[in-house]
């Protein structure tokens, strides 16, 4: 404890006048008013009475001067300022980035590790002192301002209880970037403008991130920059923010820079020997030799230090259908094989019991559809290889095959236009326009000037091949021979699938929902005489039918969601003909989605696992499975000690600096209490 | 004096209310004029009381023929003699009886106008006198209805101004009353010497007795608030008091003792204490209280 003197010796004097004049008036006493009354007889034997020596009767009667002089003794309190030395919270705007990801709904810390992590910021929010401002940011796979920066803290409170658990994936990028948005508001990316306010409102898109070295810099030697104000100089290059990440860790390093103006601080919650078995894939498949039949692959992974045995669990349309017991190492992870047969279309739903202290990941659905052919049109001068080896997928495909001159029909635009195939191969041909479907162009590019071709070249050698492409999965070129080529050069996005000495000369890209595969090196070539002739020996190679039915299983698929895993967070882009569907999520909520802009039907609202049913005209027009399926955000064991910011590492250890605390707002707070006190008990003295 | 101040003291109700009631003693008296109150002397009136010899001297209008003849004997016939009663109103005249709404001394007045008249009616000879009046002056004695007036206005003409001890002025009452009969005093007893001495002097006077009490609610309950400085009108004392709770406390449980001091001493000498206070109206403390106390009947 200590004093810290505020008034000169005058002024000290001056105050010490003070209790002496009040003894002194007390003394001299306030005027009392005369009252005759018929005999003070009764009402002197009374006053005797009450002075019967009791030292609380004399207390009683000086009960004003006491009030007075203890209200002049905190004053001269206040004036000293007394204080002690503590500590506190170091910084005076506070980011609270409060991590609400599917593995923060954990129990292994009651209840939940969310619960723990508002706990955890409460006591931070506490701690802030008159005048701090703090502000809270909820992060997933994409951050929320629920509070910009406020001093009060009630409504910090009320807002940090409002955040919710969510099953998304985590990711902090986002969150550091919105962070250093608000916490530097003056600061401004690379040609990006400075936010004009202080405090953005919430919801806000994140700010750019910030370059205090260019931000800072004049434009050119001696001119100023147009708002000193807003834009740091060195010298202030510090901390404006504590940024504290309440957080289990589970999310990836960030390997952009931190940004500047934020020192972070990293809250960890949960314990490290929690633990968790998670379903991370489920898939169905259909066998080519038994479309009836379906078979069922299920992925479990076990992030405890224990082995784990579990009970799998398989349901058909909510009734158990077959189950089977796994064990599963630490660390490690499991398959499940389930078949059924006559199995046409169902909802399909995978359960581990037990499942550790993540629930989220602990079911897993996916949807069984009808065996679909995939329709294919062929648009060859000729190519009968080609068109061999596509036939040669059997059932799976409804092979339509066409000349090129097919391609200026009004039957063709109409059926392109419409999606009528999943898949169109182009070869020495290429349409005014790109279907609305998936397509292979062959010696030619797609229309428009996003691909581009090269030089021819001769002889070109193949080498490098995709091969983790599905496309290229189990493709082997090492015995193929390209007479001629030419270098390929992809949208940006594009996919190299065959690297040559002379350039890529297969390549894969996305165009809006669908998806362009380009080989530059033909297979047939025209020669003199309106004759082909090959360019290639590729379709003798088994691995030109392997490169096809990749081809038609990746590229073949209907472009809808029906039947496809998306994960919380994600959008599903729907089927539909009217002006609007709704899509009843599986906790039974309806969401109307209206046609947006291009006429398509987003839906961008899914959070909960499960099967979502898409309405129209209210019948079930189609559903999609929702599953987690997210290995890092089932592993719930807490990160170890430091988590990476781009190069600043993050201990775990909470920011704290000595302080003087000061009670002079208090003790001044308590004298203006005693003082009403005083002036009550005078005015209202028949009640003491 | 005017007919309408005296309709002030008693209300034509309460005449009508009074008319029925005689005041009631339980010693008998020796009146020295004929009264309606049946004397212990054997005397002329026309109730029969008994027989006794007769001896020489006596009247023979008194002698019972009848007996004679039948036992040839002489008896005479005594019969019950009728006195008047006296009634003493003594009055608390002092400046400390001149407070409250109404004051104390008002209703002294009335009280004394109502009793008196009772005393009228009934045949006493009724005697209203203050503390103040001097030993040697006895007050005029009234009787029979033809004075109601008069006494009326000497009840009326008594003014809260005099300065004397209760003790005192209950002295020089005893000094120029000596008699017996029925005293009636009444007083708010707020004497800094206190009641004793009084009271004393009283018993050695073999007089029915009867202390009638009265206090104002301000007395009883005083509303007071602030910081005060009292002065007792009688003798100009200063009392500096911080009204609060605890002091008010302990102001009515001072009264409390007061009355319950008062009442235990006239209780244990025979005498009568009834307490009232302005606010119990004249009627109901005439015909309710007195008459329950066994004053009046």
């Amino acid at each position: 404890m200590s004093f810290s003197n505020m008034l000169s010796a005058w002024q000290w004097g001056l105050l010490a006048a003070v209790p002496l004049g009040i003894v002194l008036l007390y003394f001299l006493k306030l005027r009392r008013q005369p009252l005759e009354t018929p005999s003070t007889y009764l009402w002197r034997r009374s006053v005797e009475d009450m002075r019967v020596n009791s030292i609380w009767q004399r207390l009683r009667r000086s009960l004003l001067l006491f009030l007075q002089l203890a209200f002049v003794a905190l004053v001269a309190l206040a004036a000293l300022r007394f204080g002690w030395n503590g500590s506190q919270l170091a910084g005076e705007r506070i980011v609270l980035l409060v991590d609400n990801s599917a593995s923060m709904g954990a129990v292994d810390v009651a209840p939940s590790r969310l619960a723990e992590a508002k706990r955890r910021c409460r006591e931070l929010i506490d701690q802030m002192r008159s005048g701090d401002q703090a502000m809270i940011i909820s992060f997933a796979d994409a951050a929320q301002v629920e509070q910009p920066f406020t001093d009060n803290r009630n409504e910090l409170r009320r807002r940090l209880e409002a955040v919710r658990q969510t099953s998304r994936p985590t990711s902090l990028a986002e969150a550091l970037r919105l962070a250093a948005g608000f916490a530097n508001p003056g600061v401004s990316a690379p040609g990006a403008a400075p936010r004009p306010a202080d405090a953005p409102p919430a919801g806000a898109s994140p700010a750019p991130e910030a370059n205090p070295s260019t931000a800072a810099a004049p434009a050119k030697p001696g001119e100023k920059p147009a708002d000193e104000a807003k834009v740091p100089s060195p010298a202030d290059a510090g901390p404006k923010a504590t940024l504290y990440i309440v957080s289990d860790g589970g999310f990836p390093d960030v390997a952009t820079a931190m940004p500047p103006g934020l020192a972070p601080v990293f809250l960890q919650v949960g314990k490290p020997e929690a633990e968790n078995l998670a379903i991370v894939a489920f898939s169905a498949k259909r066998p080519d030799a038994r479309p009836d039949r379906l078979e069922l692959f299920g992925r479990l992974d076990n992030c405890g230090p224990a082995d784990c045995a579990a009970e799998v669990e398989l349901y058909r349309d909510g009734s158990l259908c077959d189950a089977t017991r796994v064990t599963v190492k630490a660390r490690g992870s499991a398959v499940v094989t389930f078949e059924l047969d006559d199995v046409h279309e169902a909802t399909l739903e995978m359960v581990a019991r037990p499942g550790g202290e993540l629930a989220v990941d602990d079911h897993a659905w996916t949807l069984a559809r009808p065996a679909e052919q995939t329709r294919i049109l062929l648009v060859t001068p000729g190519d009968a290889a080609l068109e061999q080896a596509l036939a040669s997928a059997g059932e799976l495909v409804q092979l339509r095959t066409a000349k090129p001159d097919f391609l200026q029909s009004a039957g063709y635009r109409s059926a392109a236009e419409s999606g009528a195939w999943n898949l169109v191969v182009y070869e020495l041909c290429s349409p005014d326009a790109p279907p609305a479907a998936n397509a292979l162009y062959i010696g030619r590019t797609p229309p428009g000037d996003a691909w581009s071709l090269g030089a021819r070249v001769e002889n070109p050698q193949v080498i490098d091949v995709n091969a983790p492409h599905p496309i290229m999965s189990h493709v082997d070129l090492g015995n193929v021979l390209f007479a001629s080529g030419q270098p390929l050069k992809p949208p940006p996005g594009g996919i190299p699938l065959i690297d040559s000495n002379a350039g890529v000369l297969y390549a894969v890209a996305q165009r809006d929902a669908w998806r362009d595969a380009v080989l530059s090196a033909e297979i047939l070539t025209p020669a003199a005489g309106g004759t082909l002739e090959r360019n290639t020996d590729w379709p003798l190679r088994l691995s030109f039918v392997v490169m096809l039915r990749n081809l038609i299983e990746h590229l073949g698929k209907r472009q809808d969601t029906a039947g496809e895993t998306l994960a919380p967070g994600g959008v599903a882009l729907l089927d539909g003909t009217g002006e609007a569907l709704e899509v009843r999520s599986p906790g039974g909520a309806v969401t109307q989605v209206p046609r947006d802009r291009q006429g398509k039907f987003r839906f961008s609202t899914i959070e909960e696992p499960g099967v979502y049913e898409v309405l129209e005209q209210g019948s079930t027009r189609s559903r999609f499975a929702v599953n987690l399926f997210d290995s890092a955000e089932s592993n719930i064991r807490p990160r170890d000690a430091k988590i990476r910011l781009g190069g600043t590492e993050v201990g775990l250890e909470s920011r704290r600096e000595g302080v003087r605390r000061e009670t002079w707002k208090p003790l001044l707070l308590a004298a203006l209490g005693f003082l009403l006190l005083e002036w009550y008990i005078y005015n209202r003295r028949i009640y003491v | 004096m005017s007919q309408a101040a005296d309709s002030s003291l008693l209300s034509p109700e309460l005449l009508a209310q009074l008319e029925r009631l005689e005041i009631v003693t339980r010693k008998i008296f020796r009146g020295r004029t004929k009264g309606e109150r049946r004397s212990l002397r054997k005397g002329q009136s026309v109730e029969f009381a008994d027989f006794r010899n007769y001896v020489p001297g006596d009247d023979m209008r008194f002698v019972d023929w009848n007996t004679y003849a039948r036992l040839d004997r002489l008896f005479l016939k005594m019969f019950f003699e009728e006195e008047d009663l006296r009634l003493y109103l003594l009055i608390d005249a002092s400046r400390s009886m001149d407070f409250g709404t109404p004051t104390k001394l008002s209703y002294a007045r009335q009280l004394a106008a109502a009793l008196g008249f009772v005393g009228l009616a009934r045949g006493d000879r009724v005697r209203i006198e203050t503390l103040g009046q001097s030993a040697r002056r006895p007050g005029q004695a009234w009787r029979s209805r033809t004075s109601l007036w008069r006494m009326l206005g000497q009840i009326a003409a008594i003014e809260p101004n005099e300065a004397i001890s209760l003790a005192a002025g209950v002295k020089n009452f005893v000094l120029r009353n000596p008699g017996q009969g029925v005293l009636v005093l009444i007083s708010d007893l707020l004497d800094k010497q206190g009641y004793d001495a009084a009271f004393r002097y009283l018993l050695a006077q073999r007089m029915d007795v009867y202390v009638i009490h009265v206090l104002s609610p301000e007395e009883l309950d005083p509303e007071l608030q602030g910081d005060l400085k009292l002065i007792d009108c009688e003798d100009q004392d200063a009392v500096e008091i911080t009204v609060s709770a605890p002091l008010l406390k302990r102001y009515r449980q001072t009264m409390a003792a007061f009355i319950a001091g008062a009442k235990e001493f006239c209780t244990r000498r025979g005498m009568h204490y009834i307490p009232t206070n302005t606010t119990i109206p004249i009627e109901k403390f005439v015909s309710g209280y007195l008459n329950k106390r066994g004053l009046l009947r």
